[in-house]
């Protein structure tokens, strides 16, 4: 161990650098180290962590969270106090169109899962023009379309006496979506969260988006003296998270065969902790897509393995609350470090 | 029998990452004096008055105050001890009343701990009188709804109710009416007659004839010259600040063959920035834009560029109109600005590479958006080499690099965009005399290659060593061009200081 | 000095316009004695927590946590009476929890440097699961009628929460514009550095405002109670988010610098005159979050056009 501790690696600068700097630095090594740690924990402790169906089971729970942490990544990165209160509400609204639109009106399945996409990118949308032209801070913005989108999926899943009606009658086909697996693999992890979380990695890594994206986060100013259009930059990405919280839904819905306008409603902070445990530098200018989809399956590996050796359910956020600020203390002691 | 000087340095020096700012300062500044300082930009004034306001910490040299030697800790310390600087800007609270400005962090209490509004007001209305301003008008309002002026006078009412004795002034006219410009000289030899020591720094010339008892001239770190004010005629300042023409000018070809205009801006204007701006710049030509900090220069540049809009005139380049909208559309059209400060120029925290590559990714372009990193990166390798750029590697953070290496990790962000106009602001701003001479023998070598240059500098030795022509700039005015032999610091200066 | 601005009697008279047209709706009943009571009652924990959300967002700051303090408070405070501790000192232990748990935000804050936003999104979680982990998951109800007695009980019939109400608001509508950390905090929020050069405990303010936050929460928790009489793990949910609305619509800029606790007040009694009237014209009552939205983003945006036309 200590061996390990000693060894040093070459960095891309040339310069040897040891492993537990690398560790500590590299916010994806970081994550990585503890979900290995935290599956070796449960895996001994807590009873039947280990089973193939419980690995199921985690997968399966990642990815609507999940979504929606790369969605806020996005948004945060973007500066400016970039951030989205809205992704659960945006989430429970597509939801209810998508279960309105198949269950009251009989609407052919791919066509509401369609217009529940296009729903949601409209939320996101309306955001970002807020954001943009308005000139609204982002956490107002967000705190009120929160509002207004929630109570707009309460009104559309009201009767006729004004109660909210949750929709159940959902095509057997559609739980395609959240209920079946691909060699094993449940779809949704397989067939939606990793492809999307490769193409918004390769987005931001890659691309000439996520370069401008990054800049625009880093430093407005700088950005625009180089000729990037910061305002588009930031309508975009208000608008993915529209949409990436829109795919949540449709995997949710999926899931539970069910459509609730309550769908999402807590979720809008957790989000933004993932995000902000995956790296995500709250002023924005960093994005690592790959460290929030270890984020957010370490958290939801977490919180499932506290429920299987029997500590309550409600000690999740509170585990969370503390991950976030030991991650937060981390950055604080590497940035003294490093000045 | 109180004693006569009131401020005193002896051999302060400063430096900043290798750059001398202060280079061993004597100054005194006596009871019941205006005492000006005059120089050019660079030349050490605003650091010798961040270190008797306690923003800056010298390096070298003492302080005495009083006769008594000082440590000044931090501005509140210099506060305490009665040394308050009043600058360009003024460091207000926007939507707290001027009666507030004034009085937060040094509240008038009464006997239970409460504020006591009512003498507060009282003493501001008398802090004011004593400047011979009526204030009853204004004294609630808030004061990020007042003129500069009124905040400027707040300040000095602040510093008079920290019962200040030494007083600075860093260009207080700059943004001033006539008018209130008037009323701050009443108020300032009011002061004077009241006792206290004012430090001045202008460069309106004209100004201090009635305003300073000394005045002293400072250039490159040193101060050069110093007497009354009866002494220093204009003539003298402008001669000392200038000081003598030991500049290399730039070894260049084709100088004398007649190019073609590629860029002609007609009457731009931008009210209260600057006015008519016209000029042309020819092709492979190095047109060098003089003045002070605050002329306009760089506010007529970044209207060109298309980062601020104006309000009326035309630019054309190469013969077709540019209807300017966008920095996205200048860069392609082929007009790059590398701003003044590596601040405002390059992303801290990210490579090389991000940096270089910035303005055009879009020329390096897969399908989908992707970036042709083997296309990029030969590129931005060729103009790393190209500049002797020191660096371990492309990916490191430009941050880790020094002052000079940095700013050649702009310029090779300007040359990348193979522009036609390249428009440099300070270029060699805060880096060592060495690297300078590089980065002139550049900018010679690509107006020599085709490329037109205008230089936008406070340093007239830059300006006069790599100029063909210069056109000099004061309070968003055209005040002066010159040609060839013509380019002489005290031409120079001569315009731009009134 | 910042007792009226135009702001507050715009939203006054929108508040007015809406007793009027709500009245008309329900044919006088909104108007009535005991409705309008129901309203400052049901508005009283809000407005009390807005003091404290209204300073810090003063300082350019914010506090999602409230709601998980009132939670926690409440349900600690509830078991502790069900354990026989007589009322008073449930009410001071109450507090003392309040203050502590808005002095760990302003440890985060201060000395760890978190921004604000996410140091209250951290320690609003832990304290929510705090909740749970002192009720055990279960429901505190039938807690001794003196412990409600600060939400349900009255004084020559009117409740005596308004009186509470009334007097927190005035003593600090009082503090902000006369006692010097009162005008600290609108000095951090428009220049902190000017602030701190001036020689402004700007540490020991953050400190303050956030513990001062913490106590007021827990008090309001306290009238929580005596309204609905019981308390649940998922007490005060959401509760952030309706003194942040209030706040705001009163006047308060986000971005720090201005703002009055008379505003946060009539803010809040306009998101309380709308919830009620909504409820009571048989609206469907799941509208008020829309108009609750709505009402943030117009009110927004006007201000946001003002600024501009008064730089223009």
């Amino acid at each position: 161990m200590i061996n390990l501790i000693k060894n040093t690696v070459i960095n891309k600068d040339n310069e040897k650098v040891s492993i537990t700097s690398i560790i500590f630095l590299n916010r994806k090594f970081l994550l990585l180290s503890l979900f290995i740690v935290i599956y070796a924990f449960f895996a001994i402790f807590a009873h039947n962590f280990n089973s193939i169906q419980n690995i199921e089971s985690i997968m399966v729970f990642s990815v609507e969270i999940g979504l929606l942490a790369l969605g806020e990544t996005l948004v945060i990165a973007s500066g400016f106090g970039g951030i989205d209160l809205s992704v659960g509400s945006m989430l429970g609204l597509s939801a209810i169109v998508i279960g309105e639109l198949i269950g009251k009106f009989g609407l052919n399945m791919w066509l509401a899962i369609i217009i529940g996409l296009i729903v949601g990118t409209g939320g996101g949308l309306f955001n970002g023009l807020m954001i943009v032209y308005a000139k609204i801070p982002p956490l107002l913005t967000t705190l009120a379309t929160m509002y207004l989108y929630s109570s707009l999926a309460l009104l559309f899943s009201m009767d006729q006496y004004g109660n909210a009606m949750p929709i159940s009658n959902f095509p057997s086909i559609y739980s395609i979506f959240g209920q079946s697996s691909v060699l094993g693999i449940p779809l949704q992890f397989i067939l939606i969260f990793v492809p999307i979380t490769i193409i918004l990695y390769l987005l931001v890594q890659k691309t000439i988006f996520g370069k401008h994206l990054l800049s625009t986060g880093t430093d407005e100013v700088v950005s625009k003296l180089s000729g990037i259009n910061v305002n588009k930059i930031r309508i975009w990405v208000y608008t993915i998270s529209g949409l990436l919280a829109a795919v949540a839904a449709l995997v949710e819905t999926s899931r539970i065969a069910s459509a609730r306008p309550d769908l999402g409603l807590n979720m809008n902070l957790e989000a933004i902790t993932i995000s902000v445990l995956g790296g995500t530098y709250i002023f924005g200018g960093s994005a690592d897509i790959m460290a929030v989809f270890i984020a957010s399956v370490l958290v939801i590996m977490l919180d499932n393995g506290l429920f299987l050796v029997g500590v309550n359910t409600i000690w999740q956020t509170g585990a969370l609350g503390f991950l976030l600020i030991g991650a937060l203390i981390l950055d604080l002691v590497i940035r003294r470090r490093s000045s | 029998m109180e004693n006569k000087v009131l401020l005193e340095s002896k051999r302060i020096k400063k430096s900043f990452g290798g750059v001398h700012a202060l280079k061993g300062i004597d100054f005194v500044l006596n009871r019941g004096e205006v005492h000006a300082l005059v120089g050019e930009n660079g030349a050490g004034k605003s650091t010798l008055i961040k270190i008797f306001s306690g923003v800056v910490f010298p390096d070298e040299g003492s302080i005495f105050f009083k006769d008594k030697e000082i440590k000044i800790q931090n501005p509140l310390d210099a506060h305490l001890k009665g040394i308050v600087a009043v600058y360009q800007e003024p460091l207000v609270y926007p939507k707290l009343s001027v009666l507030e400005n004034i009085f937060i962090g040094n509240e008038i209490k009464k006997r239970n701990g409460e504020v006591d509004w009512k003498s507060e007001e009282k003493k501001a209305i008398e802090l004011f009188k004593s400047l011979d301003i009526e204030s009853e008008d204004f004294i609630k309002k808030p004061i990020g709804k007042l003129t500069t002026a009124i905040q400027q006078f707040t300040l000095i009412a602040k510093a008079l109710n920290y019962k200040a004795e030494v007083i600075i002034f860093d260009e207080p006219t700059a943004i001033l009416g006539d008018i209130d410009a008037q009323n701050l000289f009443k108020i300032i030899k009011l002061l004077r007659s009241n006792g206290k020591g004012i430090i001045y720094i202008s460069h309106r010339l004209e100004e201090l004839q009635g305003l300073a008892d000394r005045i002293t001239v400072m250039r490159d770190g040193e101060i050069v010259g110093s007497g009354n004010s009866a002494d220093m005629t204009r003539e003298r300042i402008i001669e000392l600040m200038a000081g003598k023409n030991v500049i290399e000018k730039v070894q260049r070809n084709n100088h004398l063959e007649k190019k073609e205009v590629i860029l002609e801006v007609k009457n731009l204007s931008k009210d209260g920035v600057f006015e008519n701006i016209s000029f042309d710049l020819k092709k492979g030509e190095i047109l060098g834009f003089a003045g002070l900090v605050g002329s306009g220069r760089s506010e007529v540049m970044e209207a060109i560029f298309g980062f601020t809009k104006y309000d009326k005139g035309k630019i054309f380049l190469e013969n077709k109109e540019l209807k300017v909208n966008k920095t996205s559309d200048t860069i392609n059209s082929g007009i790059m600005y590398l701003p003044e400060s590596r601040k405002l120029g390059l992303l801290q925290n990210k490579s090389i590479l991000d940096n270089v590559g910035l303005s055009v990714f879009n020329r390096f372009l897969k399908s989908f958006g992707f970036i042709n990193n083997n296309n990029l990166y030969p590129s931005i390798r060729k103009y790393v080499e190209l500049l002797s750029i020191k660096a371990p590697s492309l990916f490191t953070n430009v941050e880790t690099l020094s002052g000079g290496n940095q700013q050649k990790v702009l310029f090779s962000k300007g040359l990348i965009a193979q522009p036609k106009v390249l428009i440099l602001d300070e270029p060699t701003h805060g880096i060592d005399v060495a690297t300078k001479a590089e980065i002139h023998k550049l900018i010679a070598k690509l107006a020599d290659d085709g490329i037109s240059i205008i230089v936008v500098s406070s340093e007239l030795q830059e300006i006069i060593a790599l100029s063909d022509r210069v056109i000099v700039m004061h309070e968003g005015k055209i005040t002066g061009t010159f040609e060839g032999d013509q380019i002489t610091s005290l031409n120079l200066i001569s315009a731009f200081v009134k | 000095m910042q007792l009226f601005k135009r702001r507050e009697s715009v939203i006054l008279f929108f508040i007015v316009a809406l007793i009027i047209l709500f009245s008309i709706v329900t044919s006088g009943r909104f108007a009535s004695y005991s409705n309008i009571t129901q309203i400052l009652v049901s508005a009283v924990p809000i407005i009390i927590s807005s003091i404290g959300m209204t300073m810090i967002i003063v300082t350019a700051g914010i506090d999602v946590s409230a709601g998980s303090i009132v939670g926690l408070v409440g349900m600690t405070v509830s078991i502790l009476s069900l354990q026989g501790i007589w009322s008073p000192y449930d009410w001071i232990i109450g507090i003392l929890l309040g203050a502590l748990l808005g002095f760990f935000n302003a440890l985060l804050i201060w000395n760890l440097k978190i921004a604000p936003i996410i140091a209250t999104l951290a320690t609003m979680g832990i304290y929510r699961s705090l909740v749970f982990t002192v009720s055990g998951g279960r429901w505190a109800i039938g807690m001794p009628s003196l412990l409600l007695w600060i939400g349900s009980g009255t004084i020559f019939n009117i409740p005596f929460s308004i009186f509470l109400m009334l007097a927190f608001v005035i003593y600090f509508t009082y503090f902000m514009s006369r006692r010097v950390i009162g005008r600290n905090i609108y000095a951090i929020g428009n220049n902190i550095e000017a602030a701190r050069i001036s020689g402004v405990p700007v540490g020991k303010t953050i400190f303050f405002i956030y513990t001062l936050a913490g106590v007021l929460y827990a008090i309001s928790a306290f009238a929580i109670l005596g309204r609905t009489g019981l308390a649940q793990s998922t007490m005060g949910t959401g509760f952030e988010l309706e003194v942040i609305a209030a706040v705001v619509i009163g006047g308060t800029n986000i971005l720090g610098g201005e703002g009055t606790i008379v505003g946060s007040l009539i803010g809040a009694l306009l998101v309380a005159v709308i919830k009620d009237g909504i409820v009571l014209s048989n609206i469907p009552p799941l509208l008020t979050d829309f108009v609750l939205g709505a009402l943030i983003l117009i009110v927004i945006s006007i201000d946001v056009i003002l600024k501009r036309r008064e730089i223009a």
